[in-house]
């Protein structure tokens, strides 16, 4: 849990002049750039749990872990929604580049510093799932996985915002804001450069007395810079722009927003808010068909996850490579976009399991090869459903990990 | 043509423009037409390999995707010649410094999104990319491409994926370590030999062994 405390402001006359040195401080926010981490004009601190620079980082570092994940699903859920007549918004699935799934590539690409951070500092990576919707702590509305609309993206652009992106002017109108407002309404401005910035002051404080023997953190430390402002400029930019409706995906309309959700051309797809594929939950996927998929797209999620757990702990990079090369580039793009066709979404459910539920690599490799299994089983009783091909892809990446994993 | 790495980073820097960081219509319009096209050409080829079908099920697949796969290796030849006309060892000498991650170019975009090398993204097991441009080559040639000219670039691409691999370079590091002559020649002694199914075979693990 990230718990902030509001800190008191000081103007500048007020800490220079005497005379009104006794006065009340007065009570004021500022719109804040956390790079510059000065003492005068912190707008909110960070509560601290531990008071070792060590624990402290390794808690945040894990608590930064589960938003970046988070915030990853909830992206390419919403890339899945969208219609193919718009798939200019979406983009290639690489790491540059314009679309939502570079966006939530960059997103992985963070929980994979992240982890490889906390790999680094000699503790295990942290690849938490949420269950949706989640309340991030830091930011004033919860994440949902939901089809893309105006309000979804009001509250990327939110999330992605640094405190001055988003901050009126006195005496200045700016459309923009008036439009994020009438989606969010009035919102003090998001703290996740806040969290990154509080991580870059303990990682150097680590850096230079660390509390025992570690290797050098300058690139971790880096990289750590690299997130921050990766998300509070590109992210911010793109999200604006399919805000406003101006990205080049939209072929010249930028009045999508205002058709009607029911419209065939209006963006995205009518596709379930927080589905999850557990029968019983009130949320649950009611075509048993479309759960049994969205099931096997779970399978497919915590396979990822289980793998990439591996690679982090033991850094064995050939176990990410599984996961890229049998599931992430293939399964999980494919069940994404047929359960979003389906009018429900793939659900990243959270599993019991976790990412490492064994005592030691050679389990986790032993339980990474039954849900395989499991899931080769169920692509082989649904191949129907999914089409002969599209199973036969799928049974034959399934069966490779199998192989792979029993060396 | 003499080959300099200011002429690599200059061919990487329009190369990227065009098929990644800046898009011009053309290219855009493409990857419209071809949808989610990226992983398509990589594993379809691994199941039809597998399966034994490979190659008429493979061309069967990609058939529907011709005339964009066609274009954009059109796009990639056009780039190529314009900087190295009529020189394979220049375009060799550009796949081995990109591969090798010495390639600091302080232009945006590249610079303002931080990637200021121009390598390729991810290291080792993410280096996704590689094995797509196989993938890609591969539909190229059986829908009808150069085979012998394409093959030349498929193995430039597969020697650079090995010297990355190799190597691990960092993007951001304005000092990553060249190769040395000896350990580029045992790469280019393996690499720049190998046939098509060959290319395919290695291309087939991720990451690839160097």
């Amino acid at each position: 849990m990230i718990r902030l405390r509001k800190q008191e402001m000081f103007s500048l006359d007020e800490i220079i002049d005497p005379i009104d040195f006794d006065a009340a401080a007065p009570d004021f926010v500022e719109a804040d750039d956390v790079t510059a981490i000065d003492d005068i004009t912190r707008e909110v601190e960070i509560i601290s749990d531990f008071q070792t620079p060590y624990l402290e980082l390794i808690r945040l570092l894990r608590e930064s872990a589960e938003i970046e994940h988070a915030l990853m699903v909830q992206y390419l859920y919403a890339a899945f929604s969208v219609r193919e007549t718009y798939a200019g918004i979406v983009g290639p699935a690489v790491g540059h580049g314009d679309g939502l799934l570079p966006i939530a590539i960059q997103e992985m690409e963070h929980l994979h510093d992240v982890c490889n951070m906390l790999a680094t500092l000699g503790v295990a990576p942290n690849l938490v799932s949420q269950a949706f919707p989640f309340d991030a702590d830091i930011y004033p509305f919860a994440l949902n996985l939901e089809r893309l609309s105006l309000h979804s993206l009001a509250k990327y652009v939110f999330t992605e915002a640094a405190a001055e992106s988003i901050t009126p002017q006195p005496g200045e109108e700016d459309p923009f804001l008036t439009l994020l407002m009438e989606q969010l309404g009035e919102q003090e401005p998001n703290h996740l450069g806040s969290v990154y910035a509080r991580i870059i002051e303990l990682a150097e404080q680590v850096q230079s007395s660390p509390p025992f023997q570690l290797p050098d953190l300058t690139t971790h430390i880096t990289n750590l810079r690299h997130i921050k402002s990766q998300g509070e400029d590109a992210h911010f930019k793109f999200f604006k722009s399919l805000f406003l409706g101006e990205h080049l995906g939209f072929n010249g309309n930028n009045q999508v927003w205002k058709l009607s959700p029911d419209d065939m051309a209006y963006p995205s797809l009518p596709v379930q808010t927080n589905p999850t594929a557990y029968e019983g939950d009130p949320n649950q996927i009611p075509d048993p068909d479309s759960r049994s998929i969205a099931m096997l797209g779970n399978l497919h999620y915590w396979i990822i996850l289980a793998l990439l757990d591996l690679s982090y702990r033991h850094s064995n990079q050939g176990y990410l490579g599984i996961a890229i090369g049998n599931h992430m580039t293939g399964p999980l793009m494919s069940l994404g976009k047929i359960l979003a066709a389906r009018g429900v979404g793939l659900p990243f459910d959270p599993s019991n399991l976790g990412s490492s539920a064994g005592k030691d690599e050679a389990t986790n490799r032993k339980m990474i090869r039954l849900i395989s299994l499991e899931a080769k089983k169920l692509t082989e009783d649904l191949s129907t459903v999914l089409g002969t091909d599209e199973a036969d892809q799928q049974v034959f990446m399934l069966q490779d990990t199998i192989d792979s994993l029993s060396i | 043509m003499t080959y300099t790495r200011q002429k690599g980073i200059e061919f990487w820097f329009e190369y990227d423009n065009v098929f990644l960081l800046a898009v011009p219509l053309d290219v855009r319009q493409a990857y419209a037409a071809l949808g989610d096209f990226i992983d398509k050409p990589r594993n379809q080829l691994r199941l039809r390999r597998f399966q034994g079908t490979f190659p008429q099920s493979f061309i069967n697949d990609m058939m529907p995707l011709r005339d964009g796969l066609l274009f954009l290796a059109e796009r990639q030849l056009q780039i190529i010649d314009a900087h190295f006309p009529g020189s394979d060892s220049d375009v060799q000498s550009a796949f081995e410094d990109f591969g090798q991650g010495v390639l600091w170019d302080n232009r945006p975009p590249r610079v303002i999104r931080g990637i200021p090398i121009h390598m390729m993204d991810g290291a080792a097991a993410t280096m996704v990319g590689y094995h797509r441009w196989n993938g890609f080559i591969r539909a190229v040639i059986l829908l009808g491409g150069d085979e012998a000219r394409w093959l030349t670039i498929n193995r430039f691409v597969a020697l650079a994926c090995a010297i990355q691999t190799k190597l691990n370079p960092g993007q951001g590091n304005p000092n990553n370590r060249p190769i040395q002559s000896a350990e580029l020649q045992v790469l280019r002694d393996k690499w720049l030999v190998m046939s098509t199914d060959d290319l395919d075979r290695e291309f087939g693990r991720l990451p690839v062994i160097p």
